[in-house]
């Protein structure tokens, strides 16, 4: 038996029992002092009667801290509730709300819990002649078709015969998300306020922290005439549970035939540490495995080397060795596997010595050391080469020093979407260049070495604020600032300023032209000018900037999405979406068709759901305040067993007060011999 | 009006005329003691025993009886009274115009002048921790004001020691005589008995005047009070109205233990509150002279 009060903040009233304390100290008559005799005779009585006068008041002063503390506690109204689930009355109304979110598909050693849930719904139901309504944490269809979040929203509800109510829990059915107690603790609580007969509402549920922690309970309104009772489905302890946290690229993008690396980020939601196997499969096929060790509680980290030889769209899913629970043990992913980018690189000053000519240093952040792993595939020819070259079957074309370019040829590239890079140097004249129609910007005299104006300058990064720097500059700042330019063209007039001097002279120029972007480098692509090339930045600012210009700079992997959210983003609205993998209506890969293409998106269960820690019975109750509640283990078959209830107190305790007025009364007033004097 | 009354005697201030107003009109007269010896009243024979006078065989009784008889006279002779007073500070509790002490002293005095006029012997013993005051007892008409004048010098103070006194009293005393004891008995009564039977032992009559206050015999008090001993510190707090059943019946146990010693050992006691009038106390000791004059 536990006793609970409705009003407990009632209860500070307590502190009212000093008042007869009080009042007893006041009420004491101030002693009269008399000279007397025989006051040794008066002592000698005292040892006899002394003793039962105390004793009579420190009586009647407990009495009437008694009657205080009584009539403070039934203002409180006391409840007494059995330690059993719930009275299980066969009339009244009862409302089942059956957590169906996915933590409910653990499975122990009495099979899946959503079952097990399923199984104490019918005992509940079973002799139930009242009626009933049946309401899910989780919606079935909540999600990938981009359902809205659900806290708090007004759920179906009905009331239906107990034969119905057995026929809508056979239709109900796991679900991937996270559940939400609130709105169907909401909706019970809306249809249970203002009914004549006595109400039941029983949450059949795990108890899992993440679903219930967020209940609040106060957004609920008050029903403290209904019997809320928890029937807990599992023990009480933390469930072992590993699942994946998320899937990255460190290097952002994936290149056919070019190896990347991928991450796979698993946590362990127990109180032990653990082992699991990491299996990557790619469209459907498994490619490789890892086993890690991940210590209690932490996250660990599986690296895989992906080589794709296939450009576009690939279905990726990482899944963990079995545990207790399944849903969460595959994380999709879809990869965007780019081409490589073909670049054209016009040497307008080839040497006999491949070291000195103007495209060395260009050629070689493009394609580190010659290898076939890189994303590029360069070509580089010369001035005269190039006049016969098909321009359009590149992805960028790169000019270095040239001092003729093709101007006409160069705004046929542009307008097929390929960005265009000038590279100056010596053999640059800016009245040929400045003749260029589509650029916008007027290339002035020479400054620094070989110019009239001396003066070596550094690289300052345009003096923006870091926070806005372009997307390829991320992370390159500190190396590039130490970048010294001995000489380069002066560029006034319009375009946009990606790089610049700290004299707060242009270094790097860009502006749209036709369907793509014209860019200007102010300086040489080599060393004859500045020291860039040596700098540590210079590759993947080359790299960068090429694939971001050339269309191919994104990231191969979109950011996931959690089951029961809706998608974020702009990628999927009003376009149709299908699911291409994974269970049906659950986790898996989707995709749309928009105005760009085909797009990918993998959708994964709530990783936070995946922690089965569960609720302590004293936080739920301390949540619903003021509200009975009752936590019970359910225990297959046990609840006719385990009848519970819960009884007012109010009737025996106003018994007691009037008891303790009635004895207050005799032995104030000496009455059938209370208090009586010897 | 009664001269016997207090309240009418308390309005007297002087002692001398308070005594005399008590004694005018009892009964005076000479009375034996209880010593019995030679006289020219006979009284009663006895067996001739080795060592009697020979001279005292009643020879006619011989010739009757063939048995030697011894005749007794009975001698006549004054009492030679002891008045023994209290004057604690208990003693001088009153609870309406005459306290205890008072009562005590008139009563004391009262008796002097009654015995004064009988011939008999009186003397003043008054004390409290000790005996302050000591006159032997005599016979003359000026012995009176003495007495008078120390009874009147007197204060009602100190503590008690009844037993104490008593005890020196019957060393002390080398005639036997009549010991009156004029106290309110506040003081341990086994240490009070003790001293009164060795009175006793020695040969002495005894009376026990026990003068108590009305207040001390119904303690009609109401408020809770602070009752403050009169001789000594102790200050005790106490609801009257809780503690009166238990304090009379402690002063019934109090007074039942007195009574009970010394009836058994022949000794007169006599209890009376200050309220009730001091013919009673005089009627008291003559009865006991006349008791004495019919043995």
């Amino acid at each position: 038996m536990n006793l609970t009060f409705l009003n407990p903040f009632l209860l500070f009233g307590l502190a009212a029992v000093a008042v007869p304390i009080l009042v007893h100290r006041i009420t004491q008559k101030k002693l009269v002092v008399r000279r007397f005799s025989a006051v040794r005779l008066i002592l000698q009585s005292q040892r006899t009667t002394a003793r039962p006068q105390k004793l009579r008041h420190l009586l009647l002063l407990a009495l009437r801290i008694l009657a205080v503390a009584a009539l403070v506690t039934l203002a409180a109204r006391p409840v007494l509730t059995r330690p059993g689930l719930v009275s299980l009355p066969r009339e009244g109304a009862r409302v089942l709300i059956l957590d169906n979110s996915l933590s409910m598909g653990y499975r122990d050693g009495f099979g899946e819990r959503f079952d097990t849930a399923k199984r104490a719904a019918r005992e509940l139901l079973n002799g139930f002649e009242g009626r009933a309504a049946l309401i899910s944490t989780a919606e079935s269809g909540d999600g990938g078709g981009g359902v809205g979040p659900l806290a708090y929203a007004r759920r179906d509800f009905a009331w239906l015969t107990p034969e119905e109510t057995l026929d809508a829990l056979e239709s109900l059915s796991l679900t991937f998300g996270r559940g939400e107690p609130g709105s169907a603790f909401a909706s019970a609580y809306r249809e249970v306020k203002g009914l004549r007969v006595p109400a039941q509402i029983i949450f059949l549920s795990d108890m899992a922290r993440s679903d219930l922690e967020g209940l609040d309970v106060d957004r609920l309104g008050s029903v403290t005439d209904a019997e809320v009772a928890f029937l807990r489905i599992g023990g009480p302890g933390r469930d072992p549970n590993l699942s994946v946290k998320e899937v990255t690229l460190p290097d952002g993008g994936v290149v056919t035939g070019v190896p990347a690396r991928l991450e796979v980020r698993v946590s362990n939601f127990s109180d032990r540490d653990a082992n699991t196997l990491v299996r990557l499969s790619l469209s459907g096929v498994k490619v490789d495995q890892k086993s890690i060790g991940v210590k209690a509680g932490r996250d660990a980290i599986a690296v895989f080397e992906l080589v794709v030889e296939k450009p576009g769209w690939t279905n990726g899913q990482v899944a963990l060795s079995g545990d207790g629970l399944a849903s969460d043990d595959v994380y999709y992913f879809p990869i965007n596997v780019w081409k490589k980018t073909k670049v054209l690189v016009v040497d307008g000053d080839p040497k006999m010595s491949l070291k000195t000519s103007e495209s060395f240093f260009l050629a070689s952040a493009l394609r580190p050391s010659g290898s076939e792993e890189s994303p590029f595939l360069t070509r580089i020819a010369s001035e005269s080469e190039a006049e016969r070259m098909d321009y359009g079957s590149y992805d960028a074309v790169l000019l270095l020093n040239v001092a003729k370019p093709d101007f006409t040829l160069l705004a046929s590239v542009l307008e097929t979407g390929k960005p265009v890079f000038l590279f100056v140097g010596d053999r640059v004249l800016p009245d040929v260049y400045n003749s260029f129609s589509l650029a916008p910007w007027r290339i002035g005299e020479l400054k620094g070495l070989g110019g009239r104006s001396g003066g070596a300058a550094r690289v300052a990064l345009s003096g923006s604020p870091r926070g806005e720097l372009p997307r390829f500059l991320s992370g390159l700042e500190n190396s590039l600032e130490g970048a010294v330019v001995r000489a380069y063209f002066e560029v006034t007039g319009a375009g946009e300023r990606l790089l610049s001097l700290d004299n707060r002279d242009p270094l790097m120029v860009a502006e749209e032209a036709g369907r793509s972007k014209l860019y200007l480098f102010a300086s040489s692509a080599d060393l004859d000018w500045n020291d860039l090339p040596l700098n540590a930045a210079y590759l993947p600012l080359m790299q960068r900037l090429v694939r971001d210009a050339a269309g191919v700079g994104g990231g191969s992997l979109p950011a996931p999405a959690v089951f029961g959210r809706r998608f974020e983003g702009k990628d999927f609205e009003g376009s149709l979406v299908r699911q291409t993998a994974g269970p049906e209506g659950g986790p898996g890969i989707y995709r749309s068709l928009g105005p760009r293409g085909e797009l990918r998106r993998g959708l994964n269960t709530p990783h936070e759901e995946s922690d089965l820690a569960k609720i302590g019975e004293n936080e739920l109750k301390k949540k619903f305040g003021g509200i009975d509640v009752k936590v019970t283990d359910y225990r297959e078959g046990g609840l006719k067993d385990r009848p519970g209830g819960r009884k007012e107190m109010w009737p025996y305790l106003l018994g007691y007060l009037l008891c303790l007025l009635a004895l207050e009364t005799a032995l104030a007033n000496r009455i059938f011999g209370f208090g009586r004097r010897p | 009006v009664s001269y016997f009354d207090p309240k009418v005697l308390a309005r007297v201030k002087k002692l001398s005329l308070r005594a005399r107003y008590v004694v005018d009109g009892l009964m005076v007269g000479v009375h034996s003691s209880r010593a019995k010896g030679l006289s020219p009243e006979f009284e009663e024979h006895r067996g001739y025993a080795q060592g009697d006078d020979a001279r005292h065989i009643d020879w006619k009784a011989y010739a009757k009886f063939d048995r030697f008889f011894v005749k007794q006279y009975l001698r006549t002779t004054n009492v030679r009274a002891h008045l023994v007073l209290d004057s604690s500070g208990s003693m001088g509790y009153a609870s309406d115009g005459m306290s205890k002490f008072d009562y005590a002293c008139t009563l004391a005095a009262s008796l002097v002048y009654l015995m004064l006029s009988q011939q008999d012997a009186a003397g003043l013993i008054i004390f409290s921790e000790k005996i302050d005051t000591m006159i032997p007892p005599k016979t003359s008409r000026d012995h009176l004001h003495a007495v008078l004048k120390a009874l009147e010098d007197a204060r009602p103070k100190g503590e008690t020691s009844t037993a104490s006194v008593l005890g020196d009293l019957a060393a002390t005393l080398k005639r036997r005589g009549l010991v009156i004891l004029i106290s309110d008995l506040l003081d341990e009564p086994e240490g009070v008995l003790k001293g009164l039977k060795q009175l006793r032992a020695r040969g002495n009559e005894v009376i026990v005047f026990h003068v108590m206050d009305p207040d001390e015999l119904v303690f009609p008090f109401r408020e809770p009070s602070l009752f403050q001993d009169m001789e000594g510190d102790l200050r005790l707090p106490a609801d009257p109205q809780a503690v009166r059943s238990a304090y009379l019946a402690a002063l019934r146990s109090h007074i039942e233990v007195y009574r009970r010693a010394c009836y058994s050992h022949r000794i007169d006691y006599v209890s009376f509150d200050t309220s009730d009038g001091l013919d009673r106390s005089l009627a008291k000791y003559l009865t006991w002279r006349r008791k004495l004059k019919v043995r």
